[in-house]
């Protein structure tokens, strides 16, 4: 049975229930609710955003879904920065519609989609210096020389003999 | 929309997935506090960016191998090196109460490190250790390592998953309270061990390890092996152990005991002798064992065996009731020589036996095979041998050692140096990747009369005989007579690989691939053999395939 979304742009997306139940906030609400034809107003997402995200939970509708459970000590240790073919392909967008996919995988509770967009913004980081990564995204550096130094001081790896 | 707008558990998110990298050392989150005060807040604030704790010197081999091994440098890594007291309460600190991942090399200053030893196994820190690694292969004597941990009645390190420990056999050999080595020390501690690492690190094939350095650093700890841990204080940690890997070797799925039926033990690098397609990869070095110095081992629980080992006769000194599944590969060190030990056995050792009660399935990769005939296994099934090399002369005299000629060739071959028939009795499948003469694989195959799977990379040649053997000869005039005799009349399934065969040279250092050459006539020989057995009188082969020289599959039936 397929659902209505309703994007805060006032677009309506009808989906099926499988490829929208990636969104644990969905799915949640689908239960909730049960059987109805009430549209779900999604309003911290744009409609550009969604058609986005859906086209991610199309691909993913027979991925296993996440337990929930926090990862093992040793499933975080061995935590890569790994992204498939696919979903390299499909995050390649500007800067701001990475932001926004995130910020709606967030708010969408759908964890795969999220842990994609963090790694693409962690690799977009590494190898960076700090100066690099500000001017990368805009940041200004609200350090005081002072503060910085006393940062980079503390971080030093100073060896006894 | 900048990046400051999103929200900060998911920039702790980004954090962490830019810290923690598997193919590298990570990336230090130090470099993500001098961007900006709310990066600096969020890094602070996200504990798991700081649980790997390094206390190393600078020039350790661990952190030196490290480095070069992984990207990575000492200002930006995942790892936080703890030199300082200071240091080292700022990381415990930052990192909350996340899991520590604590790497532990040897340090030059006894004094501080045995201040920074306390600290992290005092009673608030070591329960939060759940990864530790001991490094101590560049210290200069060991055994002063060893006693710091050997003081300590017990190290309560409750929540420890993983240790890795690099040491050496001096370490173990220090036991200055109750005879306990400092290894022991640890386990008394552990409740949930699951893997024990012992030895190196993995080593890239480009690298060959100094020889002296490794054999003084094979050893396996003799608080591991069961009679010593059985009724120790650590015997419930080490029932629940799933993975031990020892010296070179990694013993997957490892469990001792009685009570865990799963169980599997493999030396790796062995896996990589044989995938070997050319003598660039027998380079690797690789270490046998058991060696002659093993004390003897019972490993109950052991079902599925894979080692390194040269000498045959030396599985004498592990006893496995339960084995179901053994793989032996020849280590490359002595691939080309003839061990006194390897060769002929009974004549030296004229009772020895090596009993597999439950043995069902039997690979080995060696050049000798002759020593495989004092394995007995009674319930032996399948049998896979692939010569690594040797002249085809001696390889047919060896292979005639383990399957002994029928008493009518005894004038070919002195029947009284092989008096005992077959060890293998049920034996139902054969594979065989030799050069061997064909005359050879046909007497063995006489020897085994219930094979039904026989699987063959017959070598640089193949002529007709073997086909002939396997072929029903009928007289085409009186078809009412029985046929004649054929080698294994029980045959289901017959697999000929004409394209796998590798051909060294002389020297035995570069193999390549040449395939096996057959005569003109063999493949129309090959149709009357699977023809024949329309004949319906004793012939069940269900399934032939060959793939050709040039790689192709075809099935005849």
């Amino acid at each position: 049975m397929p659902v209505l979304l309703v994007t805060s742009d006032n677009e309506q997306f009808r989906v099926e229930k499988v490829v929208a139940q990636r969104s644990v906030l969905i799915k949640n609400m689908l239960e909730d609710v049960g059987e109805s034809d009430q549209p779900i107003p999604l309003p911290n997402v744009t409609a550009p955003v969604l058609k986005k995200v859906l086209e991610y939970c199309d691909h993913h509708q027979t991925d296993p879904l996440p337990t929930g459970d926090e990862p093992s000590a040793d499933e975080s240790r061995k935590r890569t920065t790994d992204i498939s073919e696919w979903d390299q392909k499909f995050i390649t967008v500007d800067q701001e519609m990475l932001f926004e996919i995130i910020l709606a995988a967030n708010y969408l509770d759908i964890k795969p989609l999220l842990d994609v967009g963090c790694k693409t913004v962690a690799n977009m980081i590494k190898g960076k210096s700090p100066e690099e990564i500000r001017k990368l995204f805009n940041i200004v550096n609200d350090f005081t020389p002072e503060e910085e130094a006393q940062i980079k001081k503390e971080n030093e790896w100073a060896e006894d003999r | 929309m900048p990046i400051i707008s999103l929200p900060l558990e998911v920039l702790s998110m980004v954090f962490v997935h830019y810290v923690k990298d598997d193919l590298s050392l990570g990336n230090s989150p130090c470099l993500l506090m001098l961007v900006c005060r709310q990066w600096y807040r969020i890094a602070l604030l996200t504990p798991s960016l700081w649980n790997t704790i390094l206390i190393t010197k600078k020039h350790s081999d661990y952190w030196v191998l490290e480095r070069s091994f992984k990207m990575g440098s000492d200002r930006n890594c995942a790892m936080q090196i703890c030199t300082t007291m200071d240091r080292l309460i700022t990381m415990v600190s930052r990192s909350g109460t996340t899991p520590l991942n604590t790497i532990i090399t040897h340090y030059h200053n006894v004094g501080r490190a045995s201040k920074l030893y306390s600290l992290l196994f005092g009673p608030e820190v070591a329960p939060r250790i759940v990864h530790l690694t001991l490094d101590y292969r560049d210290s200069w004597d060991a055994s002063i390592s060893a006693s710091w941990y050997v003081k300590l009645d017990a190290l309560r390190l409750t929540n420890l998953v993983s240790l890795h420990v690099f040491a050496t056999f001096w370490m173990e050999k220090r036991r200055d309270r109750d005879g306990k080595s400092f290894l022991q020390v640890i386990l008394e501690g552990t409740k949930n061990l699951r893997e024990i690492f012992i030895g190196f690190h993995y080593i890239p094939d480009t690298i060959i390890w100094p020889l002296s350095v490794i054999s003084e650093d094979r050893w396996m700890p003799s608080c591991l092996a069961e009679e010593s841990w059985e009724h120790a204080s650590y015997g419930p940690t080490m029932r629940r152990l799933q993975r031990l890997q020892v010296l070179f070797g990694v013993m997957a799925e490892f469990m001792y005991g009685t009570d865990v039926p799963v169980s599997e033990f493999t030396i790796q690098p062995a896996t990589f002798i044989e995938q070997a397609e050319d003598a660039r990869m027998w380079d690797f070095f690789t270490a046998p064992w058991p060696e002659l110095l093993t004390p003897i081992m019972t490993f109950s629980r052991i079902k599925t065996l894979h080692l390194i080992l040269d000498d045959i006769s030396l599985l004498t000194k592990l006893v496995l009731p339960v084995l179901e599944d053994l793989r032996l590969t020849q280590s490359s060190t002595y691939r080309w020589e003839l061990p006194f030990r390897h060769d002929l056995p009974e004549a030296e050792f004229p009772d020895m036996i090596i009993e597999f009660p439950k043995l069902r399935t039997l690979r080995v990769a060696h050049s000798f095979f002759g020593p495989l005939k004092l394995i007995h296994a009674v319930q032996l099934e399948s049998i896979h041998l692939t010569l690594s090399s040797r002249s085809i002369h001696k390889a047919l005299e060896d292979f005639l050692v383990l399957f002994p000629p029928r008493i009518e060739n005894a004038g070919l071959y002195n029947a009284s140096a092989f008096p005992s028939p077959p060890n293998y009795p049920g034996l139902c499948s054969f594979y065989l990747n030799a050069d061997m003469a064909e005359g050879g694989i046909v007497e063995a195959l006489k020897s085994l009369p219930s094979l039904e799977t026989l699987s063959l990379v017959p070598g640089r040649q193949l002529h007709l005989s073997l086909i002939a053997s396997l072929t029903i000869q009928v007289k085409e005039e009186d078809d009412q007579n029985p046929p004649s005799d054929i080698l294994c009349p029980l045959l289901r399934v017959f697999e000929l690989d004409l394209y796998a065969f590798l051909q060294w040279d002389e020297e035995s250092e570069e193999a390549t691939r040449v395939g096996t050459r057959t005569s003109d006539e063999f493949l129309a020989m090959l149709r009357r053999m699977v023809s024949s057995r329309e004949l319906g009188y004793t012939s069940r082969l269900e399934r032939c395939a060959v793939i050709e020289r040039d790689r192709t599959r075809r099935e005849y039936i």
